[in-house]
């Protein structure tokens, strides 16, 4: 069965790239405009992999990966960060709350389904 | 103090002028807007720094009419330049969003039509390599050539049984020849029994009442023979026919043999040249497939290439919402300046601890905006692919 993987980003473009690339691998896409709307996606329908933005409003990145880990659901799903923050100090914060790794914007598609290839195969 | 804003007044008008003969349009007004704060912030510094601390400017400004008369004269005009501003700035944040997206709905629509060209390709190429259980079209190529081929040569055979049979015929017509040459002789001999009893007749004629019974031998043997010639010419016309039909026969099967021998030659030669263009055809519709399938990839890459490029749309939409941040705290200090002047032109005088407050109020106010400039969104200056780090 085709793996889903949840797209959480206040740009609807990135969205739609994000959705685009990993569709065309055979990926089942859910996407969400924000924290919040990610939150309530992931409780309905605990999904393969967390695809997330850093700065979107109601609910930012960071809060997102922390609220997740919580759950016992979203332990061990992996959760990746894609935003145009790329300082160190976000990355650790990222790496604290439980992020299994950093995609800085912009995103090569090829790359992109490199990484989610190998963390959720 | 006057002096000071009215020159920066003047400067600004000058950069204004500046930035219309540039001619950008929407960006020129907010320009507009953010020369100006700039030079009223700097006026204001540099009423500062003449006399010592914030406070002191504050009191001292609030003494000065000038100053409140620029202020309550720009404020309407600086409102609209930063709502303008705002505004124009929101409208590319919608413009862009739109556009990226019917773009990128452009770009999904091409890969799929690339993709269904490649599956289309592909599967021809399946067909072509004999997979699915479906024959091949190179082992059919191969079955017709050596079913065409054996066609040939049961055809050349056939013209070798054909020549053979001319061969055999000729043997016949020969014997006919040798049967006709037999009819000859037995012809001579009913003409010399006609003859020989022409003479008997004679000589029982001679020997008169003693000959009678003789002379009807004699007749006889003449009827014989006139039966034996008309025999013989019967025979000769049937055989004469029968020659005839030998003759047709050989004809008809020397041109047949001919023929057929001609037409599989010439037919085994033109299937050589079709059979030797419907390989290169098949090859060269593999190159060509497979060419396809190799633009298809790159076609794939470029695509690849445009999306990272069209993530611009998400930066640059984060760095505008940064400057309309940016934006919205220098409007708020003004409202509040506008305030400030608004009250103390009516009321003459402001008393000490409003101004302390409103001194505060701004001060907080532009050190949130402070803070908001330094939280950068966005560092990218190029758009290359950002980095990936596995934890």
């Amino acid at each position: 069965m085709a793996k889903t993987v949840l797209s959480v980003d206040d740009s609807s473009s990135i969205r739609q790239m994000v959705a685009f690339t990993l569709k065309s691998a055979g990926y089942e896409v859910i996407e969400a405009a924000d924290g919040q709307e990610g939150l309530n996606k992931a409780k309905m329908k605990t999904v393969d992999l967390v695809l997330t933005d850093q700065n979107m409003p109601k609910m930012d990145g960071l809060t997102l990966i922390k609220t997740l880990r919580s759950m016992p659901a979203y332990r061990v799903v992996p959760i990746l960060m894609l935003t145009t923050e790329s300082s160190d100090a976000m990355k650790m914060q990222g790496k604290a709350a439980g992020a299994t790794g950093w995609l800085v914007k912009p995103f090569d598609p090829q790359k992109l389904l490199e990484v989610v290839k190998k963390v959720i195969g | 103090m006057g002096g000071v804003l009215a020159g920066a007044a003047v400067v600004a008008l000058l950069l204004h002028g500046l930035i219309s003969v540039a001619g950008m349009g929407n960006a020129a007004i907010l320009l507009h807007g953010l020369v100006t704060v700039a030079l009223v912030f700097f006026a204001w510094t540099m009423m500062g720094s003449s006399t010592g601390s914030t406070e002191q400017i504050l009191q001292d400004g609030a003494r000065e009419s000038a100053v409140e008369n620029v202020l309550m004269q720009t404020y309407p005009q600086f409102s609209n330049q930063f709502s303008g501003a705002n505004s124009d700035m929101s409208q590319v944040q919608v413009l862009l969003a739109d556009a990226i997206e019917k773009l990128m709905s452009s770009f999904d629509g091409m890969h799929r039509l690339i993709d269904s060209q490649r599956q289309s390709a592909s599967s021809v190429m399946v067909s072509h390599s004999g997979q699915d259980g479906q024959a091949s079209l190179e082992s059919f190529l191969d079955e017709t050539s050596d079913t065409l081929k054996q066609l040939v040569g049961s055809i050349v055979n056939n013209s070798k049984v054909g020549m053979e049979l001319v061969e055999k015929m000729d043997s016949v017509s020969q014997q006919v020849r040798g049967i006709l040459k037999v009819l000859g002789e037995i012809d001579g001999i009913s003409k010399q029994t006609n003859l020989l009893a022409l003479n008997a007749a004679i000589e029982a004629a001679r020997a008169g009442e003693a000959g009678r019974g003789f002379a009807v031998v004699a007749d006889e043997v003449r009827k014989l023979s006139a039966r034996a010639e008309h025999f013989s010419q019967q025979i000769r016309a049937n055989v004469n026919q029968v020659h005839d039909a030998i003759e047709d026969a050989e004809q008809s099967i020397t041109r047949m043999a001919t023929l057929d021998m001609d037409f599989a030659l010439r037919s085994k030669k033109q299937l050589e040249v079709t059979l030797t263009q419907v390989q290169s055809m098949n090859e060269n519709m593999t190159a060509v497939i497979q060419q396809q399938t190799s633009i298809s990839h790159e076609v794939d890459m470029v695509v690849g290439r445009a999306i990272t490029s069209l993530q611009f749309q998400d930066l640059v939409n984060q760095l505008l919402g940064h400057a309309r941040l940016r934006l919205d705290s220098m409007e708020t200090a003004w409202h509040k300046i506008g305030d400030w002047a608004r009250e103390s032109g009516r009321d003459g005088s402001i008393p000490r601890e409003k101004i302390e407050q409103m001194r505060l109020e701004i001060d907080s106010i532009l050190a949130q905006a402070g803070e908001t400039s330094i939280r950068k969104p966005v560092s990218q200056e190029q758009m290359q692919t950002g980095d990936i780090e596995l934890f």
